[in-house]
């Protein structure tokens, strides 16, 4: 079996919670614009910058 | 922007390329003979016999990419999963791709220590090399790590069932050991992993790597396995490694082949993450995020 390099996978379940494995930033700033409430994924989609990024929507790129 | 990412994790490791380099040779040869991990299979891996992780000389990797989901302070990571794995933990994650020893690509050393160098110039903090189960690619990991850069922050992922010939081939190469310390008694590791004589193994692994370098453990707590496996890990470790860093892990996935197992048809309840929590707190352990 071959899979790709990149991969993320996602489990959400009939309660909400969301579950990834793999979580890539594109995929935490995906999931923390859902849920901008969520304290875990913020820290994680955070946690690259030195200072919080500028505000984006879910068509942007990341700030790099 | 790039002034706005945080920093690369400095390494306290000096003269590693070397030493890993100094070492691959004696490792790749130990392939006839194979040792690695605690089954002691003594295959001859470069003659296409294979033991119970049925890897051969030659490695694949199923996944590299730079990853948010792993400890806070080691964020983000370059993580390079290794295909194939000497336990069979039946709620893996990665099931398809850990226990398929010929997953994803075959390793290009030169590519994909290429690929760590450049992540970590982009916002990569460390690199981690994972599984699967790395222990199991000893020879190939020696040859990337003597490529990667001196001063990145490397992070050995593993399932701590390594022998004590491979913990003498790692010794003082990665900054830091993150261990996945998943069961509390042999019974249940045999049950859910396959693997005998599994607290012994992985104790010594511990007591090494924490000698070794920064060491973590991680335990994922699985519905029903409160009280048999992490009260278990958790006076283990309270009682011989006091002051190491413990991530209890709470998002249970039931996934690959967890519906052999009755208790993996439901979620950890609240009352076991309530539970659970109390133990960590009871016995005083520095947990992290």
């Amino acid at each position: 079996m071959t899979t790709p390099e990149q991969t993320s996978e996602i489990l959400i379940l009939p309660d909400g919670t969301i579950y990834v494995h793999n979580l890539t930033r594109e995929i935490a700033q995906l999931l923390q614009l859902l849920n901008p409430d969520d304290l875990q994924l913020k820290q994680r989609y955070l946690t690259q910058f030195a200072e919080p990024p500028e505000p984006t929507s879910l068509n942007t790129s990341l700030p790099l | 922007m790039l002034s706005r990412l945080r920093p690369t994790i400095p390494s306290r490791i000096t003269n590693r390329a070397e030493l890993a380099a100094h070492r691959h040779p004696s490792a790749l040869q130990s392939l006839e003979n194979c040792h690695l991990c605690a089954h002691h299979c003594g295959v001859n891996r470069h003659r296409g016999q294979r033991g119970f992780c049925k890897v051969g000389a030659r490695s694949n990797i199923f996944s590299s990419q730079i990853e948010v989901s792993d400890e806070l302070e080691l964020i983000p990571t370059y993580a390079i999963a290794f295909s194939g794995c000497d336990m069979r933990c039946s709620f893996c994650i990665t099931g398809a791709d850990s226990w398929n020893p010929s997953a994803g690509t075959p390793m290009n050393v030169t590519q994909i220590a290429h690929k760590a160098t450049s992540a970590l110039e982009n916002g990569a903090r460390s690199v981690m090399i994972l599984g699967g189960e790395p222990t199991v690619h000893l020879p190939n990991v020696l040859e990337l790590v003597s490529l990667l850069p001196e001063e990145a922050y490397l992070i050995w992922k593993t399932n701590a069932h390594a022998s004590s010939q491979s913990r003498d081939y790692l010794q003082g190469l990665f900054d830091c050991w993150l261990v996945d310390y998943k069961f509390g008694n042999d019974t249940c590791a045999f049950q859910l992993s396959g693997v005998r004589n599994y607290s012994e193994v992985v104790q010594e692994n511990l007591q090494f790597a924490h000698q070794d370098s920064e060491l973590i453990v991680r335990h994922l707590l699985m519905p029903g396995h409160v009280y048999c496996c992490w009260q278990k890990v958790a006076t283990w470790i309270a009682a011989c490694l006091p002051q190491v860093k413990v991530h209890l892990m709470f998002g249970f996935w039931p996934a690959w082949q967890s519906q052999k197992h009755p208790e993996f048809q439901k979620q950890t309840t609240p009352t076991e993450l309530d539970d659970a929590r109390k133990i960590a707190e009871t016995l005083n352990l520095r947990l992290i995020e």
